[in-house]
């Protein structure tokens, strides 16, 4: 599962309330979370903050985090 | 962020701002190759005599037409709608919405143009505020059938 909908779930967050808390539609974490759209920096780091992790936890896909 | 008089034009959420600027960006390459072939036709090989004011105003009608549609068929529009009843709630809403814009449509161009006289352009106006109708709504009812589409197979 992708770490992004992880982190979101562990927070018990629904789409549209991480959506609201960093001004994106639904749409766009469906998309994210799907690995369908790539985000700016800006938006990895409000993600990031919205769900209390950091970039190498939501994003890096090196061994040590599989 | 980038400074651009074009942020105006675009929406907030980044996804669909990119997507805008693809699209926007595709319209005007598009209109560069034709133009580039029409052009170079012209001077090559045939003397049309196109109207100058024509070409001028196909322009942008083409890129809006062509944004417009590239927009609506992308399903970005209506992000909100993931559940049956609100795509059937926000289907109805077009649906009144549509039939108000129809209307309007004919009020406003029966004053625009003046009261007709004979019965046939009354029809004509008619049939035109109807077309006019069907259009808009089919045009609301593509995109909200594929941004539904879309958050279902996005929802979690």
């Amino acid at each position: 599962m992708n770490k992004i909908k992880l982190a979101r779930m562990e927070l018990k967050l629904t789409q549209a309330e991480l959506a609201n808390k960093i001004n994106v539609t639904r749409q766009t974490i469906g998309l994210i979370e799907k690995g369908q759209y790539n985000p700016s920096l800006q938006l990895c780091i409000a993600i990031a903050k919205a769900l209390g992790k950091t970039l190498d936890e939501l994003f890096w896909e090196g061994e040590e985090n599989d | 962020m980038i400074k651009s008089f074009l942020h105006i034009f675009l929406p907030e959420d980044e996804y669909k701002r990119e997507k805008m600027i693809y699209f926007i960006a595709e319209s005007a390459v598009i209109v560069m190759i034709i133009s580039l072939c029409v052009g170079l036709s012209e001077y090559l090989f045939i003397d049309s005599n196109y109207n100058p004011v024509i070409v001028l105003f196909l322009i942008p009608f083409f890129m809006i037409i062509y944004t417009l549609f590239r927009y609506i068929f992308s399903g970005m529009e209506y992000t909100e709608v993931v559940t049956k009843a609100h795509y059937k709630q926000r289907r109805k809403e077009k649906f009144v919405q549509s039939i108000v814009s129809g209307g309007l449509f004919f009020i406003l161009y029966n004053i625009l143009k003046g009261l007709p006289d004979h019965s046939s352009e009354w029809y004509n106006r008619i049939g035109m505020s109807i077309l006019f109708t069907v259009f808009l709504f089919l045009i609301y009812y593509i995109s909200l059938k594929r941004s539904y589409k879309k958050n279902k197979e996005l929802a979690d």
